[in-house]
């Protein structure tokens, strides 16, 4: 007679009828003197039913034909298969956007105006946030034009703060306040297209 | 080149060879041979045919909707690609569907060694948006508790009890053993029962 600690595998196997004929009496034998077993035996075969009365088709949200479609024709055009932009930025350039963002924000603390060091970061926050520009863009079917235009206003609000702190900085280059505004600013530009490019849909759609 | 012309048509009707004489919808091996001739709009017959079932896998398997539309896009790429290789001795429903497996294993097997991606187990709303109106409560709940499992048990039991492959094919395509195929699927059973009571 079996244990009920030793039957969960055995169930399982019984359930999916993989124990010889000797071994499904066992099971059985004990079935017939052990409620809590039988209600597990009776949990586990209907969880199998659901499973496999799930609909074995689901409807994505968007058609997905145009990205394949488009994928296959470049290889045409160039013999290979262009991976998707929006995959991409989610391997590659999500984490490096935080990474220069860290990086930038820790060479903009040290850095002096125009020393190299500040070259370099802006220069790697310039990459990324074009990086993240085409991201956006290349996915701009995909947000709702009110959205698209938020965003637009916000790129052009952080870009005419970027203008004139740079231009203060231009009189007061020893100021280290203002150089921590610049930091301060460009950080919030990063965060601003890295959510819009992790947004999965359209941002403001209806739910 | 006629299969620069047949690139440039992405829709509409398959313009010659055999149909089937009383259902409008020509059948696969007709669409898979136009297809591997270069025929885009037979092989997005292929694909309307077939996206719903390789969208489902994927989005099963990831629990992750915009992860699984990539995945789904990358199957049908995979598939273009492979066509030549297609001889027909399975349904291109079932060798569409093993490429979606492996499609979904090697993306995994690429963000581990990357450790760039972490899917959470608890984004149950995630899951809700692509699945079908909730007219049937306990198929949702099943989804959701679904989603919440830990990415190796989900992985064993979709393939498992939802798709129908053995542990033995299990093992096959990803790499584990088949006691561990076995240890997972039973893990995962325990922890839907527990959910789902």
């Amino acid at each position: 007679m079996s244990t009920c600690n030793e039957m969960e595998g055995r169930l399982n196997d019984y359930v999916d009828g993989t124990l010889s004929e000797a071994e499904a009496q066992s099971v059985e034998a004990h079935l017939g003197s052990c409620p809590a077993c039988r209600r597990a035996e009776g949990e586990l075969r209907a969880l199998i039913a659901g499973a496999e009365a799930l609909p074995k088709a689901l409807v994505p949200e968007r058609d997905l034909w145009p990205g394949v479609v488009g994928r296959i024709q470049g290889e045409a055009r160039s013999g290979t298969v262009r991976r998707p932009f929006t995959q991409t930025i989610r391997r590659r350039v999500l984490p490096f956007a935080a990474a220069v963002a860290v990086t930038v924000a820790a060479l903009y603390a040290v850095a002096v105006w125009r020393t190299p060091g500040y070259v370099k970061a802006e220069a790697d926050f310039m990459r990324t946030r074009a990086q993240l520009l085409a991201a956006i863009e290349a996915r701009g079917e995909r947000l709702s034009p009110g959205t698209a235009q938020t965003v637009q206003a916000n790129l052009r609000v952080i870009d005419d703060a970027v203008q004139e702190i740079r231009a203060a900085i231009e009189d007061d280059p020893d100021n280290p306040r203002l150089v921590r505004m610049l930091m301060a600013t460009r950080q919030k530009e990063l965060d601003l297209l890295v959510a819009v490019v992790r947004t999965p849909q359209p941002i403001g759609a209806a739910p | 080149m006629a299969e620069a012309a047949a690139f440039s048509q992405t829709t509409g009707t398959i313009p010659l060879g055999r149909r089937t004489p009383v259902d409008s919808q020509p059948d696969d091996a007709f669409l898979v041979a136009r297809a591997r001739a270069g025929d885009v709009a037979a092989f997005e017959q292929l694909y309307r045919q077939n996206v719903g079932r390789a969208y489902a896998l994927c989005l099963r398997m990831t629990a992750d909707p915009a992860l699984a539309e990539e995945l789904t896009q990358e199957v049908f790429v995979r598939a273009w690609q492979k066509l030549k290789t297609f001889r027909g001795n399975s349904a291109f429903a079932t060798w569409l569907h093993r490429i979606a497996v492996n499609v979904v294993l090697s993306e995994r097997r690429t963000r581990s060694r990357r450790a760039a991606r972490i899917t959470t187990t608890d984004d149950v709303a995630a899951l809700n948006a692509p699945a079908p109106p909730p007219t049937h409560g306990v198929r949702i709940d099943l989804e959701e508790a679904l989603a919440r499992l830990p990415e190796g048990a989900r992985t064993v039991f979709v393939l498992h009890d939802v798709e129908g492959y053995r542990h033995h094919e299990i093992a096959a395509m990803t790499g584990m053993a088949v006691g561990t195929s076995k240890a997972q699927l039973h893990r995962a059973r325990r922890l839907l029962r527990e959910a789902l009571r």
